[in-house]
C-alpha cells in the first residue's frame, strides 16, 4: 500500500512539473500567450502500479515531458516560418456533468480512481494529431484554455480571445450554457460543442456558427431503438428519474420508439432512496412488477440509481439506457476502424481511458485540421465554408468519414452500443437504410428539424 | 543460408533466378486474430498446413529468391521468417514496435516497416537482422509501405494525417509529403516506375501520384449501383506485370474493382466475401486471390471470367495473401 501511495505522489508532482514546464514553454511561443490552467494531473490508477510502479510511471512522465518539449519546440521552430492557428478552449469550473453525475459511489471516496472526465485531454491529443499536418497545411496549431464560471464569463472570455485573433473555439459545457454562449457570441467565431448532447441545441437553439461533434440525444436514442427492433424486443418499460434532464431523455426515447415502432408499455417514475412509504418509486420489485416488457429503459442522468437496475428487474429482461446497454459516442473497448490506435495514443498521453467527452474534443480538433489542410486556408470564412460543404470527410476512427448535417451542423457519426467492456453493436445497424446516407437514420432529420439558420 | 548467398550474387541475376524458379504453388494467408499462417494448395485449394506465428500476423513479403516468406508479427514487435521448403518459422527480424505493413527493396537487402503506434518507419538490414534506420515523424498511424521500382525511395501512407510521405530508406530521411485522400492505406508502383497509386479508404478512391515528382496526377472514384458510397473502402492492390490492369480491393463494398491502368477507367467489379482487403495474383495471372477479413475466408477469382470461382475458409480475420509460384 505504501508503495502505491508513494508512486502516486511521485507521479503527481512530476506530472505537475511537466505541465508547468509545458505551460512555461508555451509562453515562449508567443502565439496566444495566455496562462492556461495546467492540465489536471491524473491520480495513479491502482492497477497501473502492480509491478515496478515507479519505472512505469517514470516512463509515462518522460513521455509527457518529451511530448511537451517536442510539441513546443516544433511549434516554436515553425513559428518563424509559418503561421500558427490558435484554437480557444473553454470549460466551466463547476460542471454538474463532471462534479455530480455518473461517478460511481466507490470512486467518489477512492484515492486511486480517475474521475476526471473532462474533454480537455481529448483536445490535447487532437492538437498532437493535427500538428503533423504542418508540412502540408503550412501552418502550426496551438490550443489555449480558459476555465470560467458560467455562460457570461465564457462569453467574455471568448470576446477577449477574439481580440487576440482567435476565431475557433472548443466548448465543453452543459447544453444550456452552450446555447447561451453561442447566442451571445454571434457569428464571426466558429464554436464547437464537444460534449453537450441536448437535442434543443440542434433544433430551436441552433446557431449557424455552432458545430456539434458530440452526438445528439436523439441520435443515441435512435441507435438504441434500432438495436431493440433488430432484437425484436418491442415492449419497453421506461423508468424515469426525478431530474428535468431525465424527462427530456424520456421524451427523446419516446420519439425514437415511435419512429422505429417500439411499444412503451409503461413509464414509471423512480426516486432514489430507501423510504418504505415510497417503495412504489424506490423499490425495483415494485417499479418493474405488474407490467409486460421485453426490455427496461432507464433514464437516469445522475446515474446512481441506474447502477442497481440490471438484475434488479422482476422479469428476465435486459436493461438499456443509463445502465446495461448504453449508447455512447466512443468507448475504449472497440477493436475496429483504427480505434485501438487512437485509444492507445490517448492512454499513453494521459494514463486513463479515452471517454466520450475526449472523443468529442479530439474530433473537433481533427475537423479543424482537415478543413485547414484541404481548404488550404486558415481564414475563418474559408474554414467555415469548408465545414459546411459536404466535401468534408473527417477520419475519426469510427468507420465512415464524417461531415456535418447542413440543417443542424450536427456531425454525422455512428453510435456505439456499449456494455461495460464491449461494443455490442454499432449503429446504424445492418438493415436500417436511409435514402442518401445511412448515418442519417440516427437523429433529427432535415424534415423534422426546427432549426432555422 | 540462402539469404546470405543471395546477397553475394548480383541482384540482376537473382531476379532471373527467381523468375525461373518453379514455386510450390502454395497460397499463404496470414490470420490476424489466430496468430497463424494458413498454407493452401494452389490447385486443389486444400489446406496443407497451418503455421503458428507470432501474435497478430499481418503483412507478408518474399525474400529475393522466394525461399523465405517474412511475416509481420505485430504484437510481438518482430518479423517472423518462414522457410518455404519446410513451412516452419526459422528465425525473426527486428522491425521496430508493432510492425504492420512492410516492403522489401528489389535487391532484397533491406526491409522497411511501418510502426503505427510510434509514428515511425523502421529500416532493417535483412542479412544481418539489424535495424539500420528509424525514420520518425512520418505522420499519425503510418501504414502502407511501397518501394519505387528502382528501390531508391519508399512511399509511406499516413492513415490519420491523410498524406503520403516519401522517404529515402538508405539514408533514413524524409524527402517530401503530399496530401492525398482520406485514410490512405496501401500503395503500388506501376511496373514502368512512372506512377504511384494509393488507396484512400474513407475517400472511396485511388489517388495517382507521379512517382518521380510526387505531383498528384489523378484520382479514380469507384461507384456501382447497389454499392453505398460509404461502403466503398479501398485498401489493397494487385497489378499485372505488363502494368495494364490493376485490381483494387474495396473493403466493405465486398467487391474488387478491375481498373485499366492506362485509361484509369474502372472496367468491372467482382463480388467477393465480406470486407475484402488483401490481394495477390498468381504468376500466370489467371487467378486473383483476395482475403475477406469479415468472413474469415479467401475468394479465388478467375481473372478471365472476372468472377469468384471458389471460397476457402482460413483462420480468423485473414489479412494478407501471397502466392508461391
Amino acid at each position: 500500500m505504501g508503495g502505491v501511495a508513494r508512486s502516486a505522489a511521485t507521479q503527481k508532482s512530476l506530472t505537475t512539473a511537466a505541465s508547468h514546464l509545458a505551460n512555461r514553454l508555451a509562453l515562449f511561443v508567443g502565439a496566444a500567450a495566455r496562462h492556461a490552467p495546467p492540465p489536471q494531473p491524473s491520480p495513479a490508477r491502482g492497477e497501473g502500479v502492480k509491478s515496478g510502479g515507479l519505472g512505469r510511471f517514470g516512463s509515462r512522465i518522460l513521455l509527457l515531458v518529451m511530448l511537451a518539449l517536442t510539441t513546443v519546440f516544433a511549434t516554436a521552430a515553425l513559428a518563424q516560418e509559418t503561421p500558427v492557428l490558435t484554437i480557444g478552449y473553454l470549460d466551466l469550473n463547476q460542471d454538474p456533468r463532471y462534479d455530480d453525475w455518473g461517478i460511481h459511489p466507490v470512486d467518489i471516496r477512492s484515492s486511486t480512481a480517475i474521475t476526471d472526465r473532462r474533454a480537455w485531454p481529448g483536445a490535447q491529443l487532437g492538437l498532437n494529431d493535427i500538428e503533423r499536418l504542418k508540412r502540408v497545411a503550412k501552418t502550426g496549431f496551438a490550443l489555449t484554455r480558459e476555465t470560467v464560471d458560467g455562460a457570461a464569463a465564457m462569453t467574455a472570455a471568448i470576446a477577449r480571445m477574439r481580440e487576440e485573433g482567435i476565431e475557433f473555439f472548443l466548448i465543453d459545457a452543459p447544453g444550456p450554457v452552450v446555447a447561451e454562449v453561442a447566442r451571445a457570441v454571434g457569428d464571426g467565431a466558429v464554436l464547437f460543442n464537444t460534449t453537450a448532447t441536448d437535442d434543443m441545441l440542434r433544433n430551436d437553439a441552433c446557431q449557424p456558427h455552432l458545430f456539434h461533434t458530440a452526438p445528439s440525444q436523439a441520435m443515441m436514442m435512435d441507435a438504441l431503438a434500432q438495436f431493440l427492433v433488430s432484437k425484436k424486443w418491442h415492449e419497453v418499460l421506461v423508468l424515469r428519474g426525478p431530474l428535468p434532464e431525465d424527462a427530456i431523455t424520456v421524451k427523446s426515447f419516446e420519439r425514437a420508439a415511435d419512429l422505429f415502432g417500439l411499444d412503451i408499455t409503461a413509464t414509471r417514475d423512480f426516486v432514489p432512496g430507501a423510504d418504505p412509504r415510497a417503495r412504489e418509486q424506490n423499490d425495483l420489485d415494485f417499479l418493474t412488477g405488474r407490467a409486460d416488457y421485453d426490455v427496461v429503459f432507464v433514464a437516469d442522468t445522475d446515474g446512481e440509481f441506474a447502477l442497481t437496475v440490471p438484475y434488479g428487474v422482476q422479469d428476465p429482461a435486459p436493461v438499456v439506457g443509463a445502465a446495461g446497454l448504453v449508447p455512447r459516442a466512443w468507448h475504449w473497448s472497440h477493436t475496429r476502424n483504427g480505434a485501438p490506435q487512437v485509444h492507445g495514443r490517448f492512454e499513453r498521453m494521459h494514463g486513463r481511458r479515452m471517454l466520450e467527452s475526449d472523443w468529442g474534443a479530439w474530433v473537433a480538433m481533427k475537423v479543424i485540421g482537415e478543413a485547414v489542410a484541404r481548404g488550404k486556408s486558415t481564414a475563418r470564412d474559408k474554414v467555415e465554408a469548408y465545414l459546411k460543404s459536404q466535401k468534408l470527410r473527417v477520419v475519426a476512427s469510427k468507420g465512415p468519414g464524417m461531415n456535418f448535417r447542413p440543417w443542424s451542423n450536427q456531425l454525422r457519426q455512428p453510435i456505439y452500443l456499449t456494455t461495460g467492456d464491449w461494443v455490442a453493436a454499432k449503429a446504424p445497424l445492418a438493415g436500417f437504410k436511409h435514402r442518401t446516407n445511412n448515418l442519417d437514420t440516427l437523429g433529427i432529420e432535415e424534415r423534422e428539424t426546427t432549426c432555422k439558420f | 543460408m540462402h539469404m546470405r548467398l543471395a546477397l553475394l550474387v548480383g541482384s540482376a541475376m537473382l531476379w532471373t533466378a527467381a523468375a525461373q524458379a518453379a514455386g510450390t504453388g502454395y497460397i499463404f494467408v496470414s490470420n490476424e486474430q489466430d496468430n497463424t499462417v494458413t498454407v493452401i494448395d494452389g490447385t486443389s485449394f486444400e489446406v496443407i498446413k497451418v503455421i503458428e506465428t507470432g501474435q497478430r500476423p499481418r503483412d507478408m513479403r518474399w525474400n529475393a529468391d522466394k525461399t523465405r516468406l517474412m511475416v509481420a508479427a505485430s504484437v510481438d514487435d518482430r518479423i517472423d521468417v518462414i522457410d518455404v521448403a519446410s513451412l516452419e518459422v526459422i528465425g525473426t527480424l527486428p522491425a521496430g514496435e508493432d510492425p504492420e505493413i512492410f516492403d522489401v527493396d528489389p535487391s532484397g537487402e533491406i526491409l522497411v516497416a511501418s510502426n503505427e503506434d510510434d509514428n515511425e518507419v523502421t529500416v532493417t538490414t535483412i542479412a544481418t537482422a539489424t535495424v539500420r534506420h528509424v525514420v520518425e515523424d512520418v505522420g499519425i498511424e503510418p501504414e502502407g509501405i511501397t518501394f519505387s521500382i528502382d528501390g531508391k525511395i519508399v512511399f509511406v501512407t499516413s492513415e490519420s494525417t491523410n498524406t503520403v510521405i516519401v522517404i529515402d530508406p538508405w539514408k533514413g530521411e524524409i524527402l517530401d509529403e503530399v496530401l492525398v485522400g482520406n485514410r490512405p492505406r496501401r500503395g503500388v508502383v506501376t511496373p514502368d516506375g512512372a506512377e504511384y497509386w494509393v488507396t484512400n479508404e474513407l475517400g472511396g478512391s485511388v489517388t495517382i501520384l507521379d512517382a518521380r515528382t510526387y505531383e498528384v496526377l489523378d484520382e479514380i472514384h469507384f461507384e456501382k449501383r447497389g454499392m453505398r458510397t460509404d461502403d466503398i473502402t479501398p485498401v489493397d492492390f494487385a497489378i499485372t506485370k505488363d502494368g495494364k490492369t490493376a485490381y483494387v480491393t474495396l473493403g466493405r463494398a465486398n467487391h474488387v474493382a478491375v481498373v485499366d491502368v492506362k485509361s484509369r477507367a474502372v472496367i468491372d467489379y467482382i463480388l467477393t466475401g465480406a470486407r475484402v482487403w488483401g490481394a495477390a495474383l498468381s504468376k500466370d495471372e489467371t487467378i486473383l486471390v483476395v482475403t475477406n477479413g469479415a468472413s474469415d475466408d479467401i475468394s479465388i477469382i478467375d481473372t478471365k471470367k472476372k468472377v469468384a470461382i471458389r471460397s476457402v475458409p482460413v483462420g480468423r480475420t485473414p489479412h494478407t495473401v501471397r502466392i508461391d509460384d
